[in-house]
Formats: C-alpha cells, sequence, structure tokens
C-alpha cells in the first residue's frame, strides 16, 4: 500500500516567556493510503502544531514530510494542490452565498468550468446540502455550517484530508453525522484522513490506527486494539446467575462475587465462553452475561496520569 | 502566477465589498461630504478673491484619495482575517503574491471609483474645472499617489504578518503619518530642516507641491513629477520583498497561524 504520509524527526520549537520549549521534538510516524489516521493527546501536545506543519503554514526547525511523495518545505504548491484541511473552528465569509462561496475555493483549486457545477451537485447530494447552496452563510445553524466546511474540504478530490476537531463544540446528534460524514467520505472518495479529536469515542469509532502525542513527542502508536491491550492485557466478563452457591469453588477458580453477579477478570486472548461451559457444567443458571473491554478513554486516562 | 485564481479573489472580494454596507458608506460617503465642504469654502472664497481655496480642494481629495487607497487595500486584507477566514485561504494553492495582487486591485479599484466620484460632485456642484485643463498632471498625480498607497499597505501588511493583529489599527493610522510628513497645505520649506529632509523622500510631498504650483503659475515642472514617480516606485520596489520576507518569517515563527 502507497504511504501518503511520512512524517521524519520533525522538531519545532517555540518561545513562551522569554523560554525556549519543543512543540513538536523528533517525531516521525507513517500513515497509509486510504487510512483514517487518529492523533491523540492532552491539550497543547503538539497536534495542532503537526497540523500546521502538514498544511504548510508553519515551517518546522528540523526534519521534514512527504505527502503523496511532495516534500512540504520544497514543493509547497504540489502539497496544497493534493490536500485539504478544515478544522471544528473553519469560517467562511459571512456575507456569501454557500454557492459561491464553494465556486470560489472551485476556482482557487483550479477546478475546470465544466466539472465545476457537477462536484457541488454531487458533494452536496453526498452530503445532503442541496437546499443550502442559494443561502447566505450567516444564516447557516452550525450543523449545516459543518456541512459546508465538510463539502469545502472535499472540492479539489483531495488525497489527504486534515480534520482538526471537527466536531468541537456540535450537539451530540449533528456530531454523529459529521462522523458518519467522515466516514462516507473515506469509503465513497478513498480519501486519507488525519483527524485529531478530543472526543476518545469519535476516535475509536472512525480510526484503526493511532498515534498518541504527549508534550511534543509520539509515546504510543499502532492499531487502537494493540494500544489498548498493551495498557489494559485484561478485560472484565460480568455474569448474572439466578443463585450462588459452592462459593470456594467460585473463589478458586478466581471469580468475584457481589450478590447475584459473578466477575473475573481475563487475559485478552482467553475465551469467556469457557466460563458460562464451566458454570453450567457446576449447575448454575446464567440468566446474563457481559464483557467490559476499556475504552480508548480509559487509554487516554492511563496514558495522561501515567505521564504524571 | 495564476490570472484565474486572481480574479476569483477580486470577483469574491467585490461581491463582498457590494454587500458591505457600511464599506461603501466609508469608500462615498466621507469623501463626499468633505468635497462638499471644501466646495462651498471655494464659493465663499471667491467672493474673497482667495485663490488658495482651490488649493485646499485639490489636496484634500488627494489626501482622501490616498488614505482611501491605502486603508482600502489593507482592510481588503485583513479583512479575511477579521472573518477568520484568513487560514482557509493560506492552506489553498493561491500563492501569496496573487493574493496581494487581487488585494491590491480592489483597493485601487474602489479608490478610483470614490475619487471620480468626489471629483463629478465638485465639477457639478463647484464648477471645479482645474482638472480638465490639466489632466495629464491629474493622471500622473493619480498614479503616484496609487503606487505609493499601494506600496504603504503592503509594508502595513508584512508589519501587521510580523507583529500580529492587535496591531490592525496601524492599517487606518499609517497614511496620516506619511500625510504629516508631507506638507499638504502648506510648502516644505515651513517644516524644520530634519522634517523637510524627511518629506523629501515622501512621494506624497511632490503630488502636494506640484498641486500648489499648479494652481499658483498653472504648470508644473517635470522634475517633481518625475521625483515622485520614482521615490513611488521605489517604495512599491521595497515593499514586495518585505512582504514575502515577512509572509515566510511568520511561516517559521508561527504568526501566520495565529492570522485567522
Amino acid at each position: 500500500m502507497t504511504t501518503a504520509v511520512d512524517i521524519r524527526d520533525i522538531s519545532k520549537k517555540f518561545k513562551r516567556n522569554g523560554k525556549e520549549f519543543y512543540a513538536l521534538k523528533d517525531i516521525s510516524f507513517k500513515i497509509k493510503e486510504g487510512e483514517i489516521f487518529g492523533l491523540l493527546g492532552p491539550n497543547g501536545a503538539g497536534k495542532s502544531t503537526l497540523i500546521n506543519i502538514l498544511t504548510t503554514i508553519l515551517l518546522p526547525d528540523k526534519g521534514t514530510a512527504k505527502i503523496f511523495g511532495y516534500d512540504i518545505i520544497e514543493e509547497r504548491q504540489k502539497i496544497l494542490e493534493t490536500i485539504n484541511s478544515v478544522s471544528g473552528e473553519t469560517r467562511f465569509h459571512w456575507l456569501l452565498k454557500v454557492k459561491n462561496i464553494l465556486k470560489f475555493y472551485l476556482d482557487v483549486y483550479d477546478i475546470p468550468s465544466e466539472k465545476k457545477k457537477d462536484r457541488i451537485e454531487y458533494l452536496a447530494e453526498m452530503l445532503e446540502m442541496k437546499h443550502l447552496l442559494n443561502r447566505t452563510y450567516r444564516t447557516l445553524s452550525t450543523g449545516e455550517k459543518m456541512r459546508v466546511t465538510l463539502v469545502k474540504s472535499l472540492l479539489n478530490h483531495p488525497k489527504l484530508v486534515l480534520y482538526d476537531e471537527p466536531t468541537v463544540g456540535l450537539d451530540p446528534d449533528i456530531a454523529v453525522k459529521t462522523r458518519e460524514l467522515v466516514k462516507e467520505i473515506n469509503k465513497r472518495e478513498g480519501t486519507t484522513i488525519l483527524l485529531t479529536s478530543h472526543y476518545m469515542g469519535e476516535v475509536e469509532e472512525l480510526c484503526k490506527r493511532i498515534a498518541f502525542i504527549d508534550g511534543g513527542r509520539i509515546s504510543d502508536i499502532g492499531t487502537v486494539k494493540k494500544l489498548k491491550s498493551k495498557k489494559f492485557p485484561t478485560y472484565r466478563v460480568k455474569i448474572g446467575v439466578s443463585e450462588i452457591k459452592n462459593k470456594e469453588l467460585l473463589k478458586k477458580h478466581g471469580f468475584k462475587m457481589n450478590r447475584k453477579t459473578l466477575t473475573k477478570e481475563l487475559e485478552n486472548n482467553e475465551d469467556p465462553s469457557e466460563l458460562i461451559r464451566f458454570l453450567v457444567k457446576n449447575n448454575y443458571d446464567v440468566i446474563s452475561f457481559e464483557t467490559e473491554h476499556p475504552t480508548l478513554e480509559d487509554y487516554f486516562l492511563k496514558m495522561t496520569r501515567d505521564r504524571k | 502566477m495564476s490570472l484565474r485564481r486572481i480574479s476569483t479573489i477580486i470577483r469574491r472580494d467585490i461581491e463582498i465589498m457590494l454587500n458591505l454596507k457600511w464599506k461603501m458608506v466609508e469608500t462615498f460617503y466621507f469623501p463626499a461630504t468633505m468635497t462638499v465642504i471644501w466646495g462651498f469654502f471655494i464659493l465663499w472664497s471667491q467672493e474673497m478673491a482667495f485663490e488658495g481655496a482651490f488649493v485646499l480642494l485639490t489636496v484634500n481629495m488627494f489626501w482622501s484619495f490616498a488614505y482611501q487607497s491605502q486603508s482600502g487595500t489593507n482592510q481588503q486584507i485583513m479583512e479575511d482575517r477579521w472573518t477568520e477566514t484568513f487560514r482557509q485561504v493560506v492552506t489553498t494553492p493561491l500563492k501569496a503574491h496573487e493574493y496581494l495582487i487581487g488585494k491590491s486591485f480592489i483597493g485601487v479599484l474602489f479608490s478610483l471609483l470614490s475619487f471620480i466620484f468626489v471629483i463629478v460632485i465638485a465639477y457639478v456642484f463647484f464648477d471645479y474645472t482645474l482638472f480638465l485643463n490639466n489632466w495629464v498632471y491629474f493622471l500622473v498625480f493619480v498614479s503616484i499617489v496609487l503606487i505609493t498607497s499601494t506600496a504603504i499597505s503592503i509594508l502595513v501588511s508584512s508589519l501587521i504578518t510580523i507583529l500580529g493583529n492587535e496591531y490592525a489599527f496601524i492599517s487606518w493610522t499609517t497614511t496620516q503619518l506619511f500625510i504629516l510628513f508631507s506638507a499638504p497645505f502648506f510648502p516644505v520649506e515651513v517644516y524644520p530642516f530634519v522634517i523637510r529632509k524627511i518629506s523629501e523622500f515622501i512621494p506624497y510631498t511632490w503630488v502636494f507641491e506640484s498641486i500648489r504650483m499648479l494652481v499658483d503659475s498653472g504648470y508644473v515642472l517635470p522634475s517633481m513629477l518625475s521625483r515622485g514617480l520614482v521615490l513611488s516606485l521605489v517604495f512599491l520596489g521595497i515593499s514586495i520583498p518585505v512582504y514575502s520576507k515577512s509572509y515566510k518569517l511568520a511561516r517559521k515563527n508561527g504568526r501566520l497561524v495565529k492570522i485567522w
């Protein structure tokens, strides 16, 4: 599979109160073509600095990155033609009509005139916003503005889109819709997506691989599943039974008891159905069964606690 | 350089300008009222046989024109920053100089429209005909003012790019400073030595000197006009690399990221 983004040893220093600090320090990782990749980290970790460097509006002090083979420093123009980026704070001029905003960006991206109308119509249909095209931007609701932002992010057939906190400040129903749209964009357009978000559920839902960035360094990278199991080697099984009997046997097999609920920690590679078979064999009436896997939020909290 | 991208910026900004009511008021209302005030002054001064009124009106028209073209271009550039759309624009293939050309064109276009508007008012209501008989001189004055104001607006934008949006106020205060040093209503000899030396390097000075000479003796020394024109081109020549440098510096120190 082609490498979409290849970041090598990127460092960036800033000054705060006269003191220099690293916003990014020797960052290196790759993103594959067609992937939705998540960038996680607490506030001030360096996520936005990295996005700004990839969008070429910030120059790194050291290192470089290639996007689809184009160098971010030497081939800025090619990069800007290849990518698109939006954030939750993206704004367009409040006085312009939506279709004129989109036409403006199509022109800036040098999309041929004969294809402009088709592109707007295709994207407006995909994101269900055809009815908004003749509205002035200031009259749109927050969710409608987000749709315009998402359409703008796809106008130039980008091979890579950088979404920086795309759902920040949105109502939950609009955030859900936005996530669905991001998935749809990735599926239908085959677009590679780099996403930063504070909402762990969002990252877990959208991304297969993530990088955890903290203090300007990558402290963990891999698939969501792998990273979680590295920090949490076990998961919890909760079994409801009609009556607890032979407590000694249960204790011996590592069960914890609370009224009519049995709980047990299992290794990630252990099969929970063995427990059911064991209980049934010992004449227990199993009335409920659930597993509790750690979430990405648990992972995030553990990562930030470990740091402290 | 892509003409298509430049014309895109121009088309979008014309749409914005036509919808910004305060902008239209600023472009036409203030210069028009100023012209009417000085026009009445001309009527009164003619009764008093005071020829200087023509100097006052002409200087005021060019002063207003200089202000409009400089602050107008700067406000065009600041518009994207104030409306937090700048980031969206600079992360597209639109090059920094294409953006600047598009914005300057809008600034020049609307200041020219404003200038033509006040000339028409002065002609229709106050019988102001100085420009009719001396249209070649007026063309040179207009060129010097436009080139200088564009250059100053580029320099001001560079400064704001380096210093940050909190310094946006310099976009509408700078021309005033340049006018102060360019002896609008009196000969440069009135200034103390140091200020006089500074004023000799400001292109506006030669426009105002020429206007006084034109009203007073009916002609202008070509050396004055060429000096003003050369100086204005020097201003422009300095401003363009300064803008490129400031843009690069802002990308390096992170200022560009903070200018939304």
